[in-house]
């Protein structure tokens, strides 16, 4: 049966469109109307297909952050945490937080942690692509222990690594006994270089699903173009930098948002491994979040510091979007 | 299909709404502490009952055959009733009570630090037991220190104290020709011959948290210093001494990664000289040391004494069994003895302190000298206690490690933990 037959015999069940029985009856008017119920009947299971998707999202990430931001300008202790009426404080756990001695060095070091695991895992995750693009039996093995890596728990990491570098662990007394130290070094507890310890801890895990994306670009890179600037005696160096690093910049500028993203709401590391010391020097704003809620019991002060992550999270996931839209147009 | 699509967003507002409904919490007067103020405690239930009882702590786990002995004491009453044991780390067991108490839930027991007992009280967490105290038979053993008050009102009852004191590997002090330290140039001059030496020295706790403000504390308050005079010299000496012996070497810089059980665990190895460690842990690391070890009163230091309050959870649905659980072991003479010997807790019933099998625990004397001169922090008027000691844990984090001066330390100290005093 042709779609011509079946649409000669089969009438729409729902109504006429408004616009049909005004424009009057013929072929033109009930396709319209038939088109315009399909339509209709499409966009209905569209919407009862995200129902329950909306209401997950309405239970368990919109009312989460309004209660979120209704405690950020509220005055919330312990005494108020069970008790939904806050009285309000307005922006004074805003303010409060901002004026607090060592914000600033707080948001310096959020910046430097989100620069570091940025670059990185970039740069990481694209060379280790271009090493492990060839399919050998080693590479495959290296993948697959690469993909083991990053779906270990934060807490199983960050506790091997803690571990690793601690005065008595494997980096320090490596280093010591090649001889670039008299004594092994100890970056979990070296104020100038803990912070930075712990974004390249958290930077190396991130390389490992940066190099599983890049590679898989990579892979895609027409190969033909390749090929034929061979054959035009373009130097390797010139074939990465004019033709694969072009396709992979979609690639590395999702990853690049998708890094900072996770810099900006990183708390599991910097509390296994330096509990935000030593003093504050590797406290990051979702760590001060913690410590001011659950240290300090300062709930309105750590909800302050949350909605302000949340603020700039959300800024760059606005922007991952627009990214996936426009690669998804092209 | 505007009808379709008002229905639909009606809907998702009205299941939205239904979780907000069933979200929100009431007024915890009203279904937490209040409730439990006219129940009577102390009324036991038969002996026949059966019941499971979940019990908070956070002792490690060489403290299971203690808690099995205490345990038995309990079970010679009510052999039906299973006792489960959660063990919730000392950092994280305000947080979790909390947590646990925003959804109504929570322990039947739980053991806490005292310190936290006016944040759980505030957030309902905890049963009144004032009711139930008035008709227990030992009550006039305990001193007032022990009950926690809170508006008149009792929430835990402390068993016994618990306090830090100075240890020292007897071993290298012979090797390095110095007698235990019992001043603080004594404690100075011993460190810098164990440094010369090539021993390490001071092992302590430094992480920036509440657990390692207590080490803080006790040097402060041996100094003459509070929390309500910061800005005195006497709390600067204390940070510019301390400061100076982790620039030596004296304190190692690892220290501010350290908790209280990482540094006795460190001490343990037999390369430290000295440990700032607790009674408890003559049961931890005292009974498997390998080397000749005693324990002196800190050096010019004066402990706030600490401990573990017992207390019942104010949503147990098994409150009365709670109260017995606690009556026949830590609250009784028995119980008080059996953790003294198991854990060298320092009992607070004088009968049980005065139990033979109490008073001859090796090396006890020192906590119980320090506890006869023991001092306390100033009382928070303008804030919570907490915001004050997390401050003070990051800044002695930060002198141990060199982030912070003395002078930025003391001006951290003046501007943010001064006004809550």
């Amino acid at each position: 049966m042709t779609a011509n037959a079946l649409s000669s015999e089969k009438k729409p069940e729902g109504p006429p469109a408004f616009g049909s029985l005004v424009r009057g009856s013929g072929h033109s008017g009930t396709r319209r109307a038939r088109r315009s119920y399909s339509a209709r009947q499409a966009r209905r299971r569209s919407l009862i297909l995200m129902a329950p998707a909306a209401v997950f999202l309405a239970m368990f990430c919109l009312y989460p952050l309004e209660e979120l931001v209704r405690m950020s300008v509220s005055k919330v202790h312990s005494a108020e945490l069970l008790d939904s009426t806050w009285k309000s404080a307005g922006f004074a756990n805003y303010t409060e937080t901002i004026r607090a001695n060592g914000f600033t060095t707080i948001v310096t070091n959020t910046i430097v942690l989100m620069l570091v695991v940025v670059l990185i895992t970039v740069f990481g995750g694209v060379a280790s692509a271009f090493i492990l693009q060839r399919r050998t039996k080693t590479n495959q093995a290296v993948q697959g222990l690469m993909v083991f890596l990053w779906a270990l728990p934060p807490l199983v990491t960050a506790s091997v690594w803690k571990f690793l570098l601690s005065g008595d662990g494997l980096f320090p007394a490596l280093v010591q006994r090649v001889g670039f130290t008299k004594t092994p070094p100890t970056p979990l507890v070296d104020p100038n270089f803990a912070l930075l310890a712990v974004a390249v801890v958290i930077a190396w895990v991130g390389v490992t699903f940066a190099s599983l994306i890049m590679r898989a670009s990579l892979l895609g890179v027409d190969r033909s173009q390749l090929e034929a600037a061979d054959v035009d005696g373009v130097s390797r160096w010139q074939s990465i930098r004019f033709i694969i690093l072009p396709a992979l910049r979609p690639a590395i500028l999702v990853q690049a948002l998708l890094a900072v993203i996770y810099a900006f709401r990183v708390f599991d590391y910097p509390f296994i491994m330096t509990s935000g010391g030593p003093g504050t020097a590797s406290t990051t704003l979702p760590y001060l979040a913690y410590k001011q809620s659950f240290g300090a019991l300062e709930f309105g002060e750590g909800a302050a510091t949350a909605v302000m992550s949340v603020i700039v999270v959300i800024l760059l996931a606005v922007v991952y979007v627009f990214l996936i839209r426009e690669e998804d147009a092209e | 299909m505007m009808k379709l699509r008002r229905l639909m967003v009606v809907s998702l507002v009205t299941a939205v709404g239904l979780t907000l409904a069933g979200c929100v919490g009431s007024n915890p007067s009203s279904s937490g502490n209040g409730g439990q103020a006219a129940a009577d405690l102390a009324s036991p239930p038969p002996p026949d009952t059966k019941a499971t009882l979940n019990v908070w702590y956070y002792f490690d786990p060489t403290a299971k055959p203690t808690m099995q002995k205490l345990e038995d004491l309990f079970h010679a009453k009510y052999p039906n009733v299973k006792v489960n044991y959660l063990y919730v780390d000392f950092a994280n067991m305000r947080n979790k009570v909390l947590t646990a108490a925003a959804s109504k839930q929570g322990p039947d027991v739980l053991l806490l630090d005292p310190m936290d007992a006016d944040v759980l009280v505030k957030a309902g967490a905890l049963a009144d037991l004032t009711r139930g105290w008035k008709k227990f038979d030992g009550k006039d053993q305990y001193p007032d220190f022990a009950l926690k008050m809170v508006d008149e009102k009792l929430y835990s009852v402390q068993a016994y104290v618990n306090t830090t004191a100075l240890w020292y590997n007897a071993d290298i002090l012979r090797k390095i020709g110095v007698a235990p330290p019992t001043t603080p140039d004594e404690f100075g001059t011993a460190l810098t011959k164990a440094k010369a030496a090539g021993y390490q020295g001071f092992a302590l706790c430094g992480k920036p948290t509440n657990e390692c403000e207590t080490q803080a504390t006790s040097w402060i308050l041996g100094n003459g210093g509070n929390y309500d005079d910061l800005g005195s010299p006497k709390v600067k000496e204390v940070f510019t001494q301390f400061s100076d012996w982790a620039a030596k070497g004296y304190i190692p810089r690892e220290a501010v990664n350290w908790d209280h059980p990482t540094a006795s665990q460190k001490f343990a190895s037999g390369k430290y000289a000295f440990v700032q460690a607790g009674n408890w842990d003559l049961g931890v690391i005292g009974k498997g040391l390998d080397f000749k070890w005693g324990v002196v009163p800190l050096p010019g230091g004066k402990v706030a004494p600490g401990g573990e309050g017992e207390a019942v959870g104010a949503f147990s649905k098994n409150k009365r069994l709670a109260w017995q659980y606690l009556a026949s072991t830590f609250w009784s003479k028995d119980g008080q003895v059996i953790f003294a010997n198991g854990r060298g807790s320092i009992p607070v019933r004088p009968d049980a302190s005065k139990d033979p099998s109490v008073s001859q625990i090796p090396h006890i004397g020192a906590w119980v000298k320090e506890i006869a001169v023991a001092g306390s922090r100033s009382p928070a008027t303008n804030g919570d206690l907490q915001k004050a000691t997390q401050t003070m844990g990051e800044v002695w984090s930060g002198i141990l490690s060199g982030q912070l001066s003395p002078d930025q330390a003391e001006q951290r100290l003046k501007s943010e933990v001064a006004p809550i005093f």
